[in-house]
């Protein structure tokens, strides 16, 4: 075919590891064709970035042990040095996952730019002197030259005011403008293909929304090839013409985005549909994939996904597994056709098992009751503020700077409810959260657990301490790696006191709630999966029966199925134990699955707090508005709405007046001068002067 | 009484269990210069504890008959210029250099891991005290200042050890208080504070033990610098004095037959280098496996 | 903070730090087994000193004053340049240590050029060829060069180059030849450990993902190799070469006894030897206020060649 720009034949890629050979890609087959958007997805270790890592020729470590890959007609598997960096310069360009790590700290934007404009526009040798700007060897002026359209290039993927940022070295730059640098670097060789590996995944909703858009307008107008490597289907949905899901190295499905959204043909892509949050209703249970991911040194036959698949015959066990193609260009399906062609129902997942309640308890007073309980925790004018001034000079000069973390909230936890605390990264969201769990001193303001004004944690004593638990973000760092998981959870147990035989029996029970086993009890951390560090966080954090547990980002760095057990575990241990939960996240799907309220925060403020239906169904601030908007939408035919426009001011200089303003479509003159006071409005409050409710709202 | 002892027994057990089957122990071992530099510093060991024993004659015992003579049979490495064995000499040697290389470590480790940990967890102006005090011993050049501290002491061995103890504590501080600042921000230690853990129980129970990679390392590592240390001292003349069997002296007695009889500076020279060596290559073996922040993980794609 | 914040709190400490390396320098003379007047008279008239001598010459050099008074007119007169005289030449220790200090130089800049030229490339050719017999070899040296004793490196040399091939002087100092041995000698050791440093920091630099990106644009491997990723992986050599040159002082002491090099080391271990305090005190003074001062450049230097760190923007 002439519009076939890469084609992938049966490609195997393997890692030699101390553990053994790592079968990263076996069997991989794909096309994208000149002009078209097709999305990779799978969860972590499917092999998507290996595969993609293959095509411009930086599978090192890995080899490619058999199968083609050409790209505009050249095999990439057999091409010389010289050919590898000609494709590399002309045809395709690769845009990297983390913009914190994917440019050079050394050199400032615009040379790394310019340098690749550079090679892509002199093809013949390039000469290490000339390169390193030793003058005999290398023209100035040709070199301004190309930082000049350098410029133009920032300026093309949305980088403001590109003038005075081209000397700007990446440190100086935030996550969502160091991204863009990166795929002005890919794009300055002006290629015919795209590879974006996971390229919004390190950024908050609406830099995420911005740059899809970019990459949509790009290749609306140049007519270039992107392949979207990504784990989120929202996504793949938002921007792909078509589809490749991969599990354990293999291409499970592939097909247009519309056809494998809505009518999922392998029992992998309708599992992984399946245990979307956006996809379940609020409060109902997420269906799971029961196992794991094989281990990836492990010999295999038959279907990768056939120990986790509830059609899985002998047959997929042990034979290979042909790849059918559908109908009417509506791609393939590599399993036993049996399996996907029988029923378009599959019976009763596994995930929810009947001897759990189908709904979790939602606490049956809904809060905004006129006669509520006192509150676990209450906030009363909370700000934290750091200064800046370090040094003696600026201290001299009374320089004295100010980063207001968190400014002025007020706000309380009920017992048994789940509050969700939303916003992009540095809005102070884990601030607050600190300064309720206590690793913080609030500046003004008073915090009051159970109705009395609290410390820092040296301040509080043991009973403050045990009713409030907290699980991080982090797997890798939230549990000692030199304690066993019996060892970490019965940590807090001894610290009150508990003899050993008591804290076992304890330690027992606490495994069983979280869903581990007995076995696990004497595991080392670097044992355990991301899912089950967690789990064990979850039961430390337990252990002492607290009424309210911080949830600092729980599931953020896990993969979807994993993220979907976990978030059940969740559920089940607030119905059983009355818990209530702050649960801070950045993912909006999320939230609205597990939140009975939500409080929205900005540059360290509050702008929106309600129930969690109200606020997603009707939110009244302008910001929650962009936030929802800026959510990649699972229907394949919407597109994002107006996302927001410039990038969010440093909380060291916020706006006069609202804080918000300078990026609300909103916005007047009166937004500038006056501070918005706090509205209620119905069961919830917005921090704005134009929230109003919809005319449908009583 | 019995329940503790099965808990401690059980607890070993899970220990060894751990060590035994851990990828670290297996990388270790896959290494085949980690394995070289264990067999030398265990070659050395047994022959300083043994080293008397398996001597084929008194280190001290002159024959002026068999001055000089070159390796032989009898004398696998020759004789010296007083007709000594210097295979003898060197097997007494490594008794004594080892022992001096464990005690001056163990002074510095000691001493320096306490300030550093102190300096870490106490803070403010306890740490700004003790790190200037750090700065202090680290402006000065080690040898250079050990040199002084022994030459005005008086030369003898029990000096050279006071002086080289006293000179190397800083960088054992300064690791543990980094280690101790970088560990008690991890979640882990913050969960710990908020669940109500007692101070001197994270220090004992998540600080120390996540520090303890490094000293080990920075330690075998330390063993070969303090013997090279000593030798030098003796070398110049400070440290132990004739007819002692130290390494250092030995090589600078010989260098006046360099011509002559060339086993004579060679043997201790080589004593020396192979021992260092040997503390180097296990150095690095343990790094490997004990330092976290240099703890190579698998990479895993995705 | 500002560049100007850090290099005021830089200077505060470097000066901090220098006035205890002078309490350290001063406080040497009481470690001295016995009554440091007495032994001074001793080591001067070369016979024991009377009981009315010994008062006297305390009288006479301000020893009966409390201690910290005496260490203030110790320092003032090091402050104004005078740091004692010789007990046994009446030099001044000043004149001593300048007609020294420049074997001394001479010799540690040799021994760096000579270590710079072995392990820049073999540290890079190491890391680009993780695994190669060049990796290997340049491993294996580097080990040795570690492990091995200067001064029997030194007979070594001297064994191999003037003895057997009647190339390069045993002894002195003076000519271009007679610097070579030396400095091969005191280079090697840092050649070896800076081979190995700038090995683990290429390999660790090689795997960041920016050097994907600059593969990903279509670079020669030479450019990201050499523009790319040694740029970045020099950083932390810089802070150690500073550090180096303490070795290099501590090796300079052997390496010049055993060469016969006027230098500082060769100062410094006759003055210990004769007890000459004034010179010994002298020259670990000098010694240690140039290795304050060579840091202090150093960690500006680092801060120039980081942008990260030459801003101060520790970004969060």
């Amino acid at each position: 075919m002439d519009s076939t720009l890469l084609s992938i034949d049966n490609l195997h890629t393997q890692f030699q590891t101390r553990n053994g050979l790592v079968r990263a890609v076996e069997g991989v087959s794909m096309t994208v064709d000149q002009g078209e958007i097709v999305g990779l997805v799978g969860e972590s270790g499917s092999g998507k970035s290996v595969t993609a890592r293959s095509i411009v020729g930086l599978q090192d470590p890995g080899e490619i042990v058999r199968g083609s890959i050409h790209l505009d007609d050249v095999a990439v598997t057999d091409a010389t040095d010289r050919q590898l960096r000609r494709l590399r310069g002309d045809t395709v360009s690769m845009v990297f996952q983390d913009p914190t790590e994917t440019l050079n700290p050394v050199f400032d934007v615009g040379e790394q730019i310019a340098e690749s404009i550079k090679v892509h526009e002199e093809p013949g040798p390039q000469r290490l002197l000339e390169y390193l700007h030793l003058p005999p060897f290398s023209s100035r002026s040709e070199w301004r030259e190309y930082r000049e359209r350098a410029i133009d290039l920032m300026e093309q993927v949305g980088i403001a005011s590109p003038a005075d940022r081209v000397d700007a070295y990446p440190h100086e730059l935030s996550g969502g403008q160091r991204q863009r640098a990166g795929v002005a670097i890919a794009l300055a060789s002006d290629p015919d293909l795209v590879i974006a590996d996971e390229p919004t995944t390190a950024l908050d909703a609406t830099t995420q929304a911005q740059l899809l858009e970019r990459f949509r307008q790009y290749n609306a107008e140049r007519g270039t090839a992107i392949l979207l490597i990504t784990h989120d289907l929202g996504v793949v949905a938002e921007i792909c013409d078509r589809v490749v899901v991969m599990y354990a190295g293999e291409v499970m499905e592939t097909g247009p985005t519309e056809r494998i959204l809505e009518d999922p043909r392998h029992p992998y892509t309708k599992a992984l549909l399946e245990c979307l949050p956006q996809r379940v209703d609020r409060e109902s249970r997420l269906p799971t994939i029961d196992g794991s991911v094989p281990e990836p040194t492990a010999d295999r036959a038959g279907c990768p996904f056939a120990p986790r698949c509830e059609y899985a015959t002998a047959a997929c066990r042990d034979e290979e597994v042909p790849t059918v193609a559908l109908a009417d260009d509506r791609g393939s399906v590599t399993c036993v056709e049996s399996n996907w062609s029988e029923s378009d129902t599959p019976p009763s997942r596994t995930g929810a098992p009947g001897a759990r309640s189908e709904s979790t308890a939602a606490p049956e007073s809904a809060p905004g009751d006129s006669d509520r309980p006192s509150p676990i925790v209450e906030l009363e004018g909370v700000s934290r503020h750091y200064s800046l001034a370090s040094g003696p000079i600026e201290r001299l000069l009374g320089d004295d700077d100010t980063l207001r973390a968190v400014d002025g909230v007020d706000l309380e936890i009920q017992a048994g409810e789940t509050l969700a605390l939303v916003g992009e990264s540095g809005c102070g969201k884990s601030t607050l959260a600190s300064l309720i769990t206590g690793l913080e001193r609030p500046t003004t303001g008073t915090v009051r657990i159970d109705g009395t004004p609290v410390g820092s944690v040296a301040d509080r004593d043991a009973a403050t301490l045990t009713d409030v638990g907290v699980v991080f973000q982090d797997p890798h760092s939230s549990l000692n790696p030199r304690l066993t998981v019996e060892r970490t959870i019965g940590e807090p147990l001894r610290s009150v006191g508990w003899n050993r035989p008591r804290r076992t029996d304890r330690v027992r029970e606490l495994l069983d709630r979280v869903g581990l086993s007995e076995q696990q009890a004497t595991s080392y951390p670097h044992e355990l999966s991301g899912g089950q560090i967690q789990r064990v966080a979850i039961a430390r954090a337990i252990a002492l029966d607290p009424s309210l547990v911080v949830l600092d980002e729980p599931v953020s760095a896990l993969d979807a199925s994993v993220q979907a057990r976990l978030l059940n575990v969740l559920a089940d241990l607030q119905a059983d134990l009355d818990l209530a939960y702050l649960f801070i996240s950045h993912d909006l799907t999320v939230v609205e699955h597990v939140a009975d309220r939500v409080a929205v925060m900005y540059l360290g403020e509050l702008m929106e707090v309600g129930p969690a239906d109200r606020v997603f169904d009707r939110p009244t601030h302008p910001y929650t508005k962009a936030l929802l908007e800026a959510i990649p939408s699972l229907e394949p035919d919407s597109s994002t709405g107006t996302s927001l426009e410039g990038t969010r001011p440093s909380p060291v200089e916020p706006p006069s007046g609202c804080v918000f303003r300078d990026r609300c479509p909103m916005a007047e003159t009166d937004c500038a001068e006056t501070d918005p006071d706090q509205r209620r409005l119905g069961p919830g409050r917005a921090k704005c002067h134009f929230a109003t409710t919809d005319a449908s709202d009583p | 009484m019995i329940g503790r002892f099965e808990a401690l027994v059980a607890g070993l057990r899970r220990r060894y269990r751990a060590v035994r089957t851990s990828r670290a122990t297996a990388a270790f071992f896959a290494n085949p210069l980690n394995v070289i530099g264990l067999v030398i510093v265990a070659t050395l060991t047994i022959a300083a504890v043994f080293g008397p024993v398996i001597a084929p004659y008194d280190p001290t015992s002159q024959d002026l008959v068999n001055r000089l003579q070159p390796p032989t049979l009898a004398h696998p490495m020759g004789t010296d210029q007083l007709g000594r064995d210097v295979f003898s000499r060197l097997l007494y040697g490594a008794r004594l250099s080892l022992g001096i290389a464990v005690a001056v470590t163990v002074i510095r480790l000691v001493l320096g891991t306490a300030i550093g940990l102190l300096a870490g967890y106490a803070g403010g102006l306890i740490d700004e005290l003790l790190m200037r005090l750090v700065d202090v011993q680290l402006a000065f050049p080690g040898l250079v200042l050990a040199l002084v501290v022994a030459g005005i002491l008086g030369p003898s061995l029990r000096n050279v050890m006071l002086a080289l103890a006293v000179v190397g504590w800083a960088s054992y501080a300064r690791l543990v208080r980094s280690s101790v600042l970088s560990t008690k921000e991890r979640e882990f230690v913050q969960a710990a504070r908020l669940m109500g853990v007692s101070r001197h129980r994270i220090a004992i129970r998540h600080l120390l033990p996540n520090t303890i990679g490094p000293i080990i390392v920075l330690a075998t590592m330390n063993l070969g610098t303090v013997i090279l240390g000593t030798a030098g001292l003796s070398f110049i003349g400070l440290g132990a004095q004739p007819p002692t069997p130290e390494w250092g002296t030995m090589l600078s007695t010989g260098r006046h037959h360099l011509r002559g009889a060339w086993w004579l500076a060679n043997a201790p020279g080589a004593a020396i280098m192979l021992t260092v060596l040997g503390f180097n290559l296990l150095g690095d073996g343990l790094r490997d496996v004990l330092d976290p922040n240099h703890d190579t993980p698998l990479e895993k794609p995705t | 903070m500002t560049a100007y914040d850090y290099l005021a709190s830089r200077l505060t400490t470097s000066l901090a730090v220098t006035v205890g390396v002078s309490l350290v320098t001063y406080g040497l003379i009481f470690l001295t087994p016995g009554e440091p007047a007495e032994i001074i008279l001793s080591q001067q008239l070369g016979r024991q000193p009377s009981a009315a001598e010994i008062e006297a010459f305390r009288a006479e050099n301000g020893l009966n004053e409390p201690v910290p008074v005496q260490y203030l007119n110790w320092l003032l007169d090091v402050c104004r340049g005078d740091l004692g005289t010789s007990y046994y030449s009446d030099t001044p220790v000043s004149t001593l240590i300048v007609e020294a200090l420049p074997v001394t130089l001479e010799l540690a800049l040799a021994a760096m050029v000579v270590a710079l030229v072995i392990s820049i490339p073999a540290g890079v050719a190491s890391a680009v060829h993780q695994g190669s017999s060049i990796d290997y070899a340049s491993q294996l040296g580097a080990l040795l060069g570690v492990s091995m004793p200067n001064f029997w490196l030194a007979y070594l040399l001297i064994l191999l180059f003037p003895l057997t091939l009647g190339v390069f002087p045993v002894a002195g100092a003076g000519s271009v030849g007679h610097l070579v041995l030396p400095a091969i000698t005191l280079g090697t050791g840092m050649a070896a450990v800076v081979t190995r440093l700038v090995r683990s920091s290429m390999l660790e630099v090689l795997d960041e993902a920016y050097v994907d990106t600059a593969r990903s644009t279509g670079l020669r491997e030479r450019i990201v190799v050499y523009k790319h990723a040694l740029r970045n992986a020099l950083v932390p050599v810089v802070t150690v070469l500073g550090l180096q040159l303490g070795t290099l002082l501590n090796g300079a002491v052997v390496v010049e006894i055993i060469f016969q090099r006027p230098g500082l080391g060769t100062l410094l271990v006759d003055a210990v030897f004769e007890r000459n305090y004034p010179v010994v005190q002298g020259v670990t003074l000098v010694t240690a206020v140039v290795f304050v001062v060579t840091n202090l450049v150093v960690d500006l230097t680092y801060r120039y060649l980081d942008p990260r760190v030459r801003l101060g923007g520790e970004t969060a």
